[in-house]
């Protein structure tokens, strides 16, 4: 594989990552120097890099992304693409089928006898009936008969209902409404014990991620006390837990938007020390609340550590910034 | 390895083989995916989360109304695509292209007027950063960029956006675009080309070239 350099064009890109070398930054001076479309490019990249593509809650907001697209994807995913899923739908068409079946045999059944009979009534009364006569009477009762059991398009869109039926069905609703368990009821609850106590009943899984929920959705109303207090509840209840993790970047997030950096910079280093997918994340935030405590050389080595780990981060440029700030080196 | 969320003993679940490539740990996760292995897909997306939403964020500007929405497109976007994926470039190089493509995609599809919702919040920037009126600078030229990809043909917006806004080689480009260098290094001296006469004609010239500030 090629080196960056080969191409010109690179020069600017291992410009803004800083990795260019003394002979490789003269060989972009000049290039800048002689082109204004590199020298375009060169600003306006710059001036992305710089422009602070991170903001507070953003961790939030990715989690409420990844949350809605699982959503959609599940509503999305095509119904027979599970086997389990077709066999379950042949199954209950089969059901359908053989009931449709039933039905229309006895409807059959039942109105051929309703014919015999009403063709006989008349039979018997008379003295003496000819041979086709009840064939005739019985071809007219078959219209008639028709006539009333088509149903119309009136007898289909009016469905009377009485006032009885319609109390009841609304009274059978609230009454559904008052048993069935309502999440949003329960995040309206101020108390962390209620919500622990809540959800201690239901499985452990599902009680942690509905606890990680209840607080995402305080800190999205800006309850940052119950959040901090769902998310700790949550750290406490369920330490093993994916969700458990995840809170140590919430809750230090949380801690720095109070301006509380030193449990902030605690709940970072928490993270860091499992690690995850949001170890650059927290390696920022751990980075900020040392900055915001003062504890320079913690601070560097975190800088120095985020930049180790992810040399294409988008924190990149900023965490050269404040080693060079620092007074140290960057590894890049 | 990543562990996947939500179920802890799914890492014993035996993975389809996709070209190992060093260096990416999202690869063997991709495979799981597709095999749709309980909490594969949320592992992915919180994984590669942070850079789409960097990618969007830089593509519509950062205060836009519709990046949670073109977040998600592009989430739903990539795991549609990912049974197409052909390991020619990293899944986190990948997944940014689908965010790239999607946010390029919205902002073509809706009213100009709303999309250059970049304003500038001054409490953002700490005392080492430029002056207000280089960042308003900065910002007239970031719109610059951003109404000419509107306006050039995709694949040059795509190589255009890839390289200056977000900062791939050409190499890194032509991997997430299945394309040949020498193609990307032309629709890239052709993008290059119109943005410099656009921010010569829409802006001052030292606000253009960036010597206001030196």
């Amino acid at each position: 594989m090629s080196s960056p350099a080969e191409f010109r064009e690179n020069l600017a890109v291992q410009a803004r990552r800083g990795t260019l070398s003394p002979e490789q930054r003269r060989e972009l001076e000049q290039l800048l120097a002689t082109s204004a479309a590199a020298r375009a490019a060169f600003v306006v990249g710059q001036d992305f890099d710089r422009a602070d593509t991170v903001q507070p809650g953003d961790e939030a907001l990715v989690e409420r992304f990844v949350a809605g697209a699982l959503r959609a994807r599940k509503r999305r995913r095509a119904p027979f693409a599970n086997p389990n899923r077709v066999v379950a739908w042949l199954l209950a068409a089969s059901v359908f089928g053989f009931c449709g079946l039933a039905l229309g045999l006895r409807g059959t059944w039942l109105y051929r006898l309703g014919l015999v009979q009403q063709a006989a009534a008349p039979a018997l009364s008379r003295e003496a009936p000819k041979a086709v006569a009840p064939r005739r009477v019985s071809i007219e009762r078959r219209d008639e008969a028709r006539a009333e059991t088509t149903p119309t398009k009136d007898d289909n869109s009016v469905t009377p209902v009485s006032p009885r039926d319609r109390i009841s069905v609304g009274v059978i609703h609230s009454t559904s409404k008052e048993v069935s368990p309502d999440p949003s009821a329960s995040a309206t609850s101020n108390a962390v014990e209620t919500s622990t106590r809540a959800m201690s009943a239901a499985e452990p899984g599902a009680n942690a991620e509905a606890l990680f929920r209840q607080a995402s959705e305080a800190r999205r109303l800006g309850d940052t006390e119950r959040a901090i207090a769902l998310l700790r509840a949550l750290q406490q209840t369920y330490p093993g837990s994916p969700e458990a993790r995840i809170s140590y970047v919430s809750l230090g997030k949380l801690y720095m938007s109070r301006g509380a950096a030193a449990p902030a910079a605690d709940a970072f280093s928490a993270y860091l020390s499992g690690g995850g997918p949001l170890s650059e994340e927290a390696l920022l935030g751990r980075a900020q609340a040392l900055h915001a405590l003062g504890r320079s050389i913690e601070e560097r080595q975190t800088w120095q550590l985020l930049l180790a780990r992810y040399p294409g981060s988008v924190y990149a440029v900023q965490a050269r910034e404040r080693i060079r700030a620092l007074g140290g080196e960057s590894l890049r | 390895m990543l562990r996947l969320i939500g179920s802890p003993a799914a890492e014993q679940t035996p993975t389809k083989a996709l070209p190992a490539v060093p260096g990416d740990p999202l690869r063997p996760l991709v495979a799981r995916v597709i095999s749709r292995e309980a909490g594969a897909e949320r592992t992915l997306l919180m994984a590669v989360g942070p850079a789409m939403l960097g990618v969007v964020r830089r593509v519509l500007g950062s205060n836009s109304p519709d990046l949670e929405d073109v977040c998600q497109e592009s989430a739903i976007g990539l795991l549609t695509a990912l049974p197409t994926f052909r390991a020619e470039c990293s899944v986190l190089h990948f997944a940014c292209r689908v965010a790239l493509l999607t946010a390029l995609a919205t902002r073509r599809q809706r009213d100009r007027i709303s999309r250059d919702d970049d304003s500038i919040d001054l409490d953002r920037f700490i005392d080492d950063q430029p002056s207000p009126a280089e960042l308003v600078d900065a910002t007239r030229r970031r719109q610059c960029l951003r109404r000419l990809l509107d306006e050039l043909p995709l694949a040059q917006a795509e190589v255009l956006a890839l390289h200056v806004m977000l900062g791939y080689t050409v190499e890194e480009t032509g991997a997430m675009t299945n394309a040949p260098n020498n193609t990307v290094r032309s629709r890239l001296r052709r993008g290059l080309t119109a943005l410099r006469d656009a921010l010569a004609d829409t802006l001052e010239p030292q606000v253009a070239t960036g010597d206001c500030d030196e």
